[in-house]
């Protein structure tokens, strides 16, 4: 059986250095993982290649049996992303940020505007105020997004990513700027999100989150994968914490 | 039962240009008697509105500037005078080859330029407009130049030659009333908020799958075919018959663009504005100027630029908001007075 997304034997050269080098991992569907490392260890890149934003210089990125190609083409194929630092459309309200990526975006249809795309359109809409429920922004849909606080735009940043109806969600740092509460509320969402059938990859640096909430970690440090496994197994490894703290045990 | 936001209703979307048809109907009342020389003005705006419509989506929503739609202007006027008055093509055909070339014209500059951002964008843009003027000026006809004289009118019905420049006023609006329309379908549906998400961030656009560059593209295409109508509406309402090298000058691309800039750019009826406050502003110079016997043509560009300045000082986003925000300022002052 082909695995949900397999990354293999993948490296991204910048130049003369090796940001991902010969990583190979797989995520099951349905599950919940976090890609971790100390700064510097490739984990953007290696989700920027996921994502399909940039190609990898040698090895494959398969997702749901075909390969990965381009930021439009891994979106068509079902995978959602959000970003390290926040990139709403900020001019745009709430609402339409989760609108953009629900489609009927042809011009034909919009000139006509016939009363079955009018109809199409307010489907969008509905689903797109129940979207903003789940992530508790539903009180803000005609707030201009780049007004809302920082937190909310997290939040509605990955309500937008959901508006794609993906398989695979890829959350960059999601808890980043968050407060206790915040990072609380968001864990229990990033969980709701994952029974809903959807799998969840995060990279994060909040080590708390992280071992709280996924299920699987995958370690990279200077661009190499360096452990894999469940939270305990890698807390417990000590190229883990060599790669951390600098000392080979914690 | 739960409320959910609802897409803008017909009534509420065709309230503008119900609103603009009524003021175009309502012309005749205004321009009769010793007014009635301002028809022929009235019908450039009308020609203006259509290719500041096609700018505003392009500048405005989408974010990707043009100083050159001069060329989509010029190449439309040229086009469809030079099938009919030179190869004695029909009119109709002459209309079917402006919007062709000037679509083409877009789409193949727009191919290779829309990649650009910014200001290499801008330049790019630039350079279509002299380039295609250039070309378009080595082209000879009457006496070797690049002028063509004793073109026949547009006269749908016979409309134009009973009606005269009013007739001529409503045939140019009717279709910039079609664009307006259509624009504003476009701006209040999903497209309109591909273009707007493409403006703010390509990248996170591109994430929800959309593709920029096909957006932007598509945009450059329509606005490059409805300055190239408007071209055909100038050489056979507009021009009485005689045609120059004028609407392709690099004053007139940048005259469109601070259209779109004064007026507005956060909606379509921005874009309309600014064509109203641009076109008769310079009106009311020449006419002050006359009056006072003081030739205007040398200082009509430093009241341009004046304004310009006074406009983006004191309302940044356009006139049409600022007058929001003035109208807003003044029903509160009284609500409080009360």
């Amino acid at each position: 059986m082909k695995d949900f997304l397999s990354v293999d034997s993948v490296t991204r050269q910048f130049g003369g250095l090796r940001a991902v080098d010969d990583v190979t991992f797989s995520i099951d569907e349905g599950s919940l993982s976090a890609i971790i490392g100390p700064n510097g260890a490739g984990k953007t890149t290696m989700f920027n290649l996921v994502a399909g934003t940039i190609q990898p210089s040698s090895g494959q990125i398969f997702f749901d049996g075909s390969r990965v190609r381009g930021t439009i083409g891994a979106s068509r194929q079902g995978i959602a992303r959000t970003f390290q630092n926040v990139r709403l459309f900020r001019e745009m309200t709430v609402l339409e940020n989760v609108l953009v990526g629900m489609g009927g975006t042809g011009f034909f249809g919009a000139s006509l505007r016939l009363p079955g795309y009018v109809r199409a359109d307010r489907l969008r809409m509905k689903k797109a105020q129940y979207l903003l429920e789940d992530v508790g922004l539903d009180t803000l849909t005609s707030s201009r997004a780049g007004d809302i606080p920082f937190g909310q735009q997290r939040l509605l940043e990955i309500a937008r990513a959901l508006a794609i109806n993906p398989k695979l969600l890829l959350l960059d740092e999601p808890a980043a700027g968050l407060n206790r509460t915040e990072t609380t509320a968001l864990a229990g969402l990033i969980r709701r999100i994952r029974d809903k059938g959807i799998t969840v990859v995060l990279v994060e640096h909040d080590m708390h989150l992280v071992m709280n909430l996924v299920e699987r970690v995958i370690v990279l440090d200077g661009g190499k994968k360096i452990a894999e496994g469940t939270p305990a197994e890698v807390r417990a490894n000590p190229a883990v914490c060599e790669a951390y703290l600098g000392a080979p045990k914690c | 039962m739960k409320k959910f936001p609802q897409p803008m209703s017909y009534a509420r979307l065709y309230r503008g240009p119900l609103v603009l048809a009524i003021m175009v109907a309502a012309l005749p009342l205004l321009m009769r008697g010793q007014f009635e020389y301002l028809l022929p003005l009235a019908q450039l705006a009308g020609v203006y509105a259509i290719i500041v419509v096609g700018l505003t989506l392009l500048m405005g929503f989408t974010g990707q500037v043009s100083l050159g739609h001069a060329a989509f202007y010029g190449l439309g006027a040229y086009a469809s005078a030079i099938a009919v008055s030179q190869f004695h093509l029909p009119m109709w055909l002459g209309l079917v080859l402006s919007i062709a070339s000037g679509g083409l014209l877009a789409f193949i500059t727009g191919f290779w330029i829309l990649r650009l951002k910014g200001h290499y964008l801008a330049l790019a843009t630039l350079c279509i407009g002299i380039i295609t003027h250039e070309i378009i000026n080595s082209l000879s006809f009457a006496e070797g130049t690049a002028e063509i004289y004793g073109m026949p009118q547009m006269d749908p019905f016979g409309l134009l030659s009973r009606g005269g420049d009013l007739a001529g006023v409503y045939l140019v609006w009717f279709f910039a009333i079609i664009a307006v329309t259509w624009a504003v379908h476009l701006t209040e549906s999903p497209a309109g908020r591909a273009l707007k998400a493409v403006h703010g961030d390509e990248d996170a656009a591109e994430s929800l799958g959309i593709s920029a560059f096909g957006v932007k593209l598509k945009v450059f295409v329509a606005s490059g075919i409805l300055a190239a109508f408007a071209g055909f509406l100038y050489a056979f309402v507009c021009s009485g018959g005689s045609l120059t090298t004028e609407p392709l000058e690099l004053k007139v691309s940048v005259t469109l663009v601070t259209m779109v800039v004064i007026g507005g750019m956060g909606s379509v009826w921005g874009g309309i504005a600014g064509v109203l406050v641009m076109l008769g502003l310079r009106e009311a110079i020449n006419t002050l100027g006359a009056n006072v016997g003081i030739d205007t043509a040398r200082y009509e560009e430093l009241a341009f630029g004046l304004i310009l300045v006074l406009i983006m000082i004191f309302s940044r986003d356009g006139l049409l908001p600022g007058i929001r925000r003035s109208f807003g300022r003044v029903t509160r002052l009284i609500g409080d007075r009360q």
